[in-house]
């Protein structure tokens, strides 16, 4: 892949996390190919399949201006580069199937994936993370920790 | 939303169930919720919106401590800085969320938005709401880790 701003990536960072921020145009009729692809039967496995990378706090996608753009916004933990790699390593399929419908979107694997999305990525200008330095990761654990906990107090005062 | 049928496997036994918000726009996922929107900006407002940013950056994690629900919450400005974008991920209902940012983090979202987004009164206005609901756009996806 190419690297169009080696070391110098869009995007705030609050503490261990980033915000990544795209504006996309859309191709005509791309909207609402989109809008049925990502309804309820799309998303329950795409969700799981999202989740193994381990690294991404959240994910939306939103269709504006008349059908004719879309905002996606994610905020993961660590590296832009890896974040981007994670999805073509990861998730490659997925990935060609939510932007498949923007206009000029080359393919996760194709060489000029970088410099597409560094293209149509939008900085944002105020980001505010609720848990800036606990990583995708440390949340798992400390909700696993505070199932045991739940537990052993249930049991307690059964 | 399509309604074509699911293939259960064991990706799928980790599904995340989306719904709407059962009070207001936006997609819910659990406890959690997501809203995305558009403030028009009055003429120079985005340079007020520019000037303005700092303090309203640096005094965030107070104010989001305040309301408690913020996950995240994030702004840019878009199309040639006539307009604002925002996006935030919450905790609960959108109702109770309106309420809750106008009541404990009020002034600070009026020293942001007041006299830069075109038609913003103040949070605690009794129009605002509506205001508010009229420039949000509910997403089509919406990931959260569990």
């Amino acid at each position: 892949m190419s690297n169009p701003q080696a070391g110098v990536r869009p995007g705030l960072k609050a503490g261990r996390s980033n915000e990544f921020t795209l504006i996309l145009p859309l191709k005509p009729g791309g909207a609402e190919r989109m809008r049925k692809k990502m309804g309820d039967t799309y998303k329950a496995q795409d969700q799981s399949d999202t989740d193994r990378i381990g690294t991404i706090h959240d994910m939306r996608f939103v269709i504006f201006d008349n059908d004719t753009r879309l905002f996606f916004a994610s905020t993961f933990d660590g590296d832009w580069d890896a974040y981007i790699n994670d999805f073509g390593t990861i998730i490659p399929d997925v990935i060609d199937f939510q932007f498949g419908e923007c206009e000029g979107y080359p393919g996760i694997h194709s060489p000029n994936i970088k410099d597409y999305i560094v293209k149509h990525q939008v900085t944002a200008t105020h980001f505010y993370s609720a848990y800036p330095n606990a990583s995708v990761r440390d949340v798992w654990k400390a909700l696993k920790i505070k199932g045991g906990i739940d537990v052993v107090l249930d049991e307690a005062t059964a | 939303m399509t309604t074509a049928k699911i293939v259960q496997n064991e990706r799928t036994a980790e599904a995340q169930k989306v719904t709407t918000q059962p009070d207001g726009p936006g997609l819910r996922i659990g406890k959690r919720g997501e809203i995305s929107g558009i403030f028009p900006l009055v003429p120079g407002g985005a340079r007020l919106f520019r000037e303005r940013l700092p303090q309203f950056q640096a005094e965030a994690a107070y104010w989001e401590g305040r309301v408690g629900t913020v996950h995240d919450f994030r702004m840019f400005l878009l199309d040639n800085d006539t307009k604002i974008f925002f996006t935030i991920a919450f905790d609960g209902d959108f109702k109770p969320y309106l309420d809750d940012i106008a009541n404990k983090a009020g002034p600070w979202l009026d020293s942001i938005f007041l006299g830069v987004a075109d038609g913003f009164k103040v949070m605690k206005d009794s129009t605002t709401p509506e205001w508010i609901g009229k420039h949000i756009i509910s997403g089509v996806f919406l990931f959260l880790v569990p």
